[in-house]
C-alpha cells in the first residue's frame, strides 16, 4: 500500500540511469476499477512529459522506465490525481459536504500494475502531507487520543462524478462514520496479504477482531500467522469463541500452546473445552455462547440470568433447560420466555422434546436439521446427553453458501 | 408602463442578492473599525480620512472579485486555496487567519465592553450574557433570520450620521480636508501615512475578503445574480465608507478641533460629552454597541467558514449543531477566547489588537495575491475574468499596501515614531 503524497517527487529515471526528472502527477481511470495509467513527470526544465505505465520497470526508491518509452497524451476517460481527486471536497449523495480528501491510497497489484484502492479522509493523511506525521503521532498517543486511520473506499465513490469536479459518494454520510467489519474484509479479500495485514495493524484490537472473524479461512490464517503471541491473544478475546477455535486450529501446536497461555482462564478453559471437541466435522462450528436454567426456576429468574450472563453474547435465541444432573431435559424461545408471568415456572411452559445434534453428525444432517425444524441453533450433547455447545446458522450458512 | 414593470423587476432581483455585499462591508466599521478610526481623526482631523475615494474603489473592487468568484465557481476563496495550494499552504493561512481574526473578536469584545461601561451596565455579567445569547442565536437561526438581524444591526449605524450632526461640522473643511487636500496638518508627516494605514486596514480587511465569498456561497446565488450582486457590493462600499466619514467628522469637529489627544473609544466618548452633549454620546455609545456586536458575529464566523471550506467539513448557517460541529466550534471558540482574555484585568487588550492589526495587514497582500490569481484564471473564471481596470487596480494596490506593511514594520522595529 502506497500514499500519493510519499510518491509524489518522486526521482523518475530510466534503465540506462538517465535522469528523466520528477513524478508530478499520476493518471487513473475514471472506472468501477480504477487503475493507474500513466504517470506525469516533471522534467527539470519544468515541463510536463507523460509516459504511460507500460514502460515501468521497476518501483522502489526511484522510479525506473525502460529507455525505448514514448510519451503519450490524457485520453477520454482519464483523470489526474492532483488534478481531480487530491484536495477535492467530498459531498455525499444528498450533496452534503463531508471532507476533504487529505490523500490518495495506491494499492500495488504487482510490480507494475498500481490501482487507487481508495482516498486518506483522516487527520493521519494531513499529517502525512505535511510530513509531521512521525512528530505528531507520539503527542497524539500522549494525550490518548484517536488518529484511527481513516479511509473511505474506491468502491464507494461514483467515478463518473469526478470529472466533473465533484468527489460524490454512493452513500450519505451518515451512514459513512463506521465502515461495517464485513465491508472491509471483503475488501481485504481483494488485496493481497501484506496489505490486509498493513491495514489490520492500523485497526484498534476490536475493530481488527471483529474484521478478522468476517475473512475467510485462509486469510483469517494467514494475517492472524504474523501477529505476535501477546496480540493474538488480545485478539481471541474479542472474537466468537468458534471463531477464535478456527484460528488457533490454524495454528501449530507450540504456537497455539503459546497463544493459549496468554489467555485469561475462563476463556482459556472454554477455547481449550472447544478445542478438544474440534476433532468431529461439526466440533469446528461449535460455539459456547449459550445459556443453561435449571427447569425449577421462574421467569423472572431466568430474565436476571440473561441479564447478567448473556452481555457477551453475539445473540441469544434459546435458552436451554437442564435438571441438576445436567441433563438437557428442555428447551424454549426468548419470544415463549419473554410472554410468561414473571412468577412462572420454567418447567410449565418449556419444550420437552428437544432436537439436538452429536459430535459425529455429519454437517449435511446439521443443516437438515435445522432447516426442518426452523431453528437457528442447535444443541450439541454427548453421550451423557450433556450440553457441549451449540451451533448457530450463520455458522453453518458459510457451508450452506458453498451448495448455492 | 412597461418601463415600471421593468423596474419593479430588477428591484425583486436586487432584493433577492441583497445582504452580502452590504453586510461584509458595514462588518469592516466594526469595534476595531470606531475605536481606530476616532484615535485618528482626534489626531489628524478630516485628512484622517483624506484619500476615502480610492479607499472606497478599493474596498469595492476586491469585494468584488471575491462575490465574482463565489458565483462563477460555486466555491469560496478558501475552497480555492485548498484546492489550487494543497494543504500545506492552507493550514498555514489558516492558522495566520485564525490568530489575525481572534485579534479582531478581541477588539470587539473590548468594544462591546466599552459601550456596556459608557451605558454603566454592570459589563462583566452583560458581557458573558450576551455572548452566550449571540452563540445560541447564531446556532439556532438559519441563514434568512440572521441576515434579517445583521441588516437590522446595520440601521444603528446611522446614529454616526446624527453624531456627526450634533457636532456642528464646517461641511467646507470636510470637503477640503478629506476630498482635496489636507491644510490643517502636515502631509508630509510620517507618523500621519501610518495611522492612515491603520484606518485603511481596518476598512479592507483579510476576514472580509473571506466573508463575502463564503457568504454569497452559503447564499446559494447563482450567476444570473452576478449583475445585481455586483451592484450591491458597490452600494457596501459606498455606504460603509460614508458612515465611517460620518463617524470622523463626528469626531473631528469635537476632538481634534479643540485639541484633545485620546487613546481609546471609551476616553473619547467620555471627551466628547462636554463638546457635543450628552445626547451626543449616548449615540456614539449606541453606535459602538452595535458595530462591536456585528463584528463579534461576523468575524468568528469569517473563521468557520474558512475552516470549513479548507478542510471540508460541512459548515452553513443553514446546517443543525450536529452536522455542521466543527463550523460552529470554531465560531464559538473564537467568542470564548476573546471574552475570558477580556474579563481577564490583567490583559493588555491594546497592546494585543495592535498586534492582531499588524498580523492582518501582512495577511493581506497575499489574499490580494489569491484573488489576483483566481480572478484571472480563464480556467476557473471561464468568461467571468477579471476586465483589465480591476486587474491593474488590484495589482497596484496590492504593491502600494505591501510597500505600506514593510514601512509600518521597518518603522515599529526601529521606533521611528
Amino acid at each position: 500500500m502506497l500514499y500519493f503524497s510519499e510518491i509524489k517527487e518522486k526521482q523518475v529515471i530510466t534503465d540506462k540511469n538517465v535522469i528523466l526528472g520528477k513524478l508530478d502527477d499520476v493518471i487513473f481511470l475514471a472506472a468501477e476499477t480504477p487503475l493507474i495509467t500513466k504517470m506525469v513527470i516533471r522534467k527539470r526544465d519544468n515541463e510536463l512529459m507523460i509516459i504511460p505505465m507500460e514502460y515501468l520497470l521497476k518501483f522502489n526508491n526511484c522510479i525506473t522506465m525502460a529507455s525505448n518509452y514514448k510519451p503519450s497524451e490524457l485520453i477520454e476517460n482519464e483523470l489526474y490525481i492532483r488534478k481531480n481527486l487530491l484536495d477535492k471536497q467530498i459531498i455525499d449523495v444528498a450533496g452534503n459536504k463531508v471532507i476533504r480528501v487529505n490523500d490518495v491510497v495506491i494499492q500495488d497489484k504487482n510490480e507494475t500494475t498500481f490501482y487507487i484502492a481508495g482516498v486518506d479522509i483522516g487527520i493521519r493523511g494531513i499529517l502525512r502531507r505535511l510530513k509531521l506525521k512521525k512528530y505528531a503521532l507520539p503527542i497524539y498517543r500522549f494525550f490518548r487520543s484517536q488518529t484511527h486511520p481513516h479511509y473511505l473506499c474506491w468502491t464507494d465513490i461514483q467515478p463518473l462524478e469526478l470529472a466533473k469536479g465533484n468527489v460524490q459518494l454512493k452513500k450519505e454520510r451518515t451512514h459513512l462514520e463506521k465502515m461495517r467489519a464485513e465491508d472491509l474484509a471483503d475488501y481485504l479479500e481483494k488485496i493481497n496479504i501484506k496489505n490486509a495485514n498493513h491495514i489490520i495493524e492500523m485497526l484498534d484490537e476490536k475493530q481488527a477482531a471483529s474484521v478478522l472473524g468476517e475473512l475467510n479461512v485462509n486469510f483469517q490464517s494467514a494475517i492472524f500467522s504474523h501477529f505476535p503471541p501477546d496480540k493474538a491473544a488480545k485478539l481471541l478475546s474479542f472474537v466468537d469463541t468458534d471463531e477464535a477455535t478456527d484460528l488457533l486450529l490454524s495454528q501449530n501446536e507450540t504456537r497455539r500452546e503459546n497463544i493459549l497461555l496468554l489467555l485469561p482462564d475462563n476463556k482459556r478453559s472454554e477455547l481449550e473445552h472447544l478445542l478438544s471437541l474440534s476433532y468431529s466435522p461439526i466440533g469446528k462450528l461449535i460455539t459456547t455462547g449459550y445459556l443453561t436454567v435449571q427447569s425449577s426456576e421462574t421467569v423472572g429468574q431466568v430474565l436476571k440470568q440473561i441479564k447478567e450472563k448473556t452481555m457477551n453474547f453475539p445473540s441469544l435465541n434459546y435458552v436451554y433447560v437442564i435438571n441438576p444432573e445436567n441433563h438437557l431435559v428442555g428447551v424454549f424461545t426468548v419470544h415463549e420466555l419473554l410472554i410468561q408471568n414473571a412468577d412462572e415456572v420454567v418447567h410449565n411452559f418449556m419444550i420437552q422434546n428437544v432436537v439436538v445434534v452429536h459430535l459425529t453428525t455429519p454437517k449435511e444432517l446439521v443443516i437438515k436439521k435445522m432447516i426442518k425444524y426452523k431453528l437457528f441453533a442447535l444443541p450439541v450433547i454427548d453421550q451423557q446427553k450433556k450440553i457441549l455447545g451449540i451451533i448457530t446458522f450463520d455458522d453453518i450458512a458459510e457451508t450452506l453458501l458453498k451448495y448455492l | 408602463m412597461r418601463w415600471l414593470q421593468k423596474i419593479k423587476v430588477q428591484l425583486l432581483l436586487f432584493f433577492v442578492v441583497f445582504g452580502p455585499g452590504i453586510i461584509t462591508a458595514v462588518a469592516d466599521n466594526d469595534a476595531g473599525g470606531v475605536a481606530t478610526y476616532t484615535v485618528a481623526a482626534a489626531l489628524y482631523g478630516m485628512a484622517s480620512s483624506f484619500l476615502i475615494i480610492p479607499q472606497t474603489i478599493l474596498l469595492a473592487v476586491t469585494q468584488e472579485i471575491g462575490a465574482r468568484i463565489a458565483i462563477v465557481c460555486r466555491k469560496g476563496l478558501g475552497d480555492l486555496i485548498r484546492e489550487r495550494y494543497g494543504v500545506r499552504i492552507s493550514l498555514l493561512i489558516f492558522c495566520i487567519y485564525f490568530i489575525a481574526n481572534q485579534g479582531v473578536v478581541l477588539q470587539n469584545v473590548s468594544g462591546l465592553k466599552a459601550s456596556l461601561q459608557l451605558f454603566s451596565f454592570p459589563w462583566q455579567l452583560s458581557l458573558i450574557g450576551i455572548c452566550l445569547l449571540l452563540i445560541v442565536t447564531v446556532i439556532k437561526f438559519n441563514y434568512k433570520k440572521l441576515q434579517q438581524i445583521f441588516l437590522f444591526m446595520i440601521l444603528f449605524y446611522l446614529t454616526y450620521v446624527l453624531s456627526a450632526f450634533l457636532s456642528h461640522p464646517d461641511w467646507g473643511e470636510v470637503i477640503q480636508e478629506t476630498f482635496i487636500w489636507p491644510q490643517k496638518i502636515n502631509i508630509f508627516d510620517f507618523r500621519f501615512w501610518f495611522s492612515r494605514m491603520a484606518v485603511m486596514g481596518t476598512t479592507i480587511t483579510v476576514w472580509g475578503q473571506f466573508f463575502v465569498s463564503s457568504y454569497i456561497l452559503d447564499k446559494k446565488l447563482t450567476i444570473e445574480h452576478l449583475k445585481h450582486e455586483k451592484i450591491e457590493v458597490f452600494l457596501g462600499a459606498i455606504i460603509t465608507n460614508f458612515f465611517s466619514l460620518m463617524m470622523v467628522v463626528a469626531v473631528a469637529f469635537t476632538l481634534f478641533h479643540n485639541n484633545i489627544k485620546v487613546n481609546n473609544v471609551y476616553e473619547a466618548a467620555l471627551a466628547i460629552k462636554p463638546l457635543a452633549g450628552n445626547f451626543a454620546v449616548v449615540l456614539f455609545s449606541l453606535g459602538l454597541f452595535s458595530a462591536s456586536l456585528l463584528g463579534l458575529t461576523i468575524v468568528p464566523l469569517a473563521t468557520a467558514y474558512v475552516f470549513s471550506e479548507m478542510f471540508g467539513t460541512e459548515g452553513s448557517l443553514d446546517s443543525s449543531f450536529s452536522s455542521g460541529k466543527m463550523f460552529y466550534s470554531f465560531f464559538i471558540i473564537q467568542i470564548l477566547i476573546g471574552l475570558i482574555a477580556t474579563l481577564f484585568p490583567a490583559t493588555n487588550l491594546f497592546k494585543l489588537t495592535l498586534y492582531a492589526d499588524y498580523i492582518n495587514a501582512a495577511l493581506l497582500p497575499m489574499i490580494f495575491f489569491f484573488l489576483i490569481k483566481f480572478s484571472e484564471s480563464k480556467e476557473l473564471m471561464g468568461d467571468y475574468v477579471s476586465k483589465r481596470f480591476t486587474s491593474i487596480f488590484v495589482r497596484a494596490s496590492g504593491i502600494i499596501i505591501t510597500i505600506l506593511v514593510i514601512m509600518t514594520f521597518a518603522g515599529k522595529i526601529f521606533r521611528l515614531y
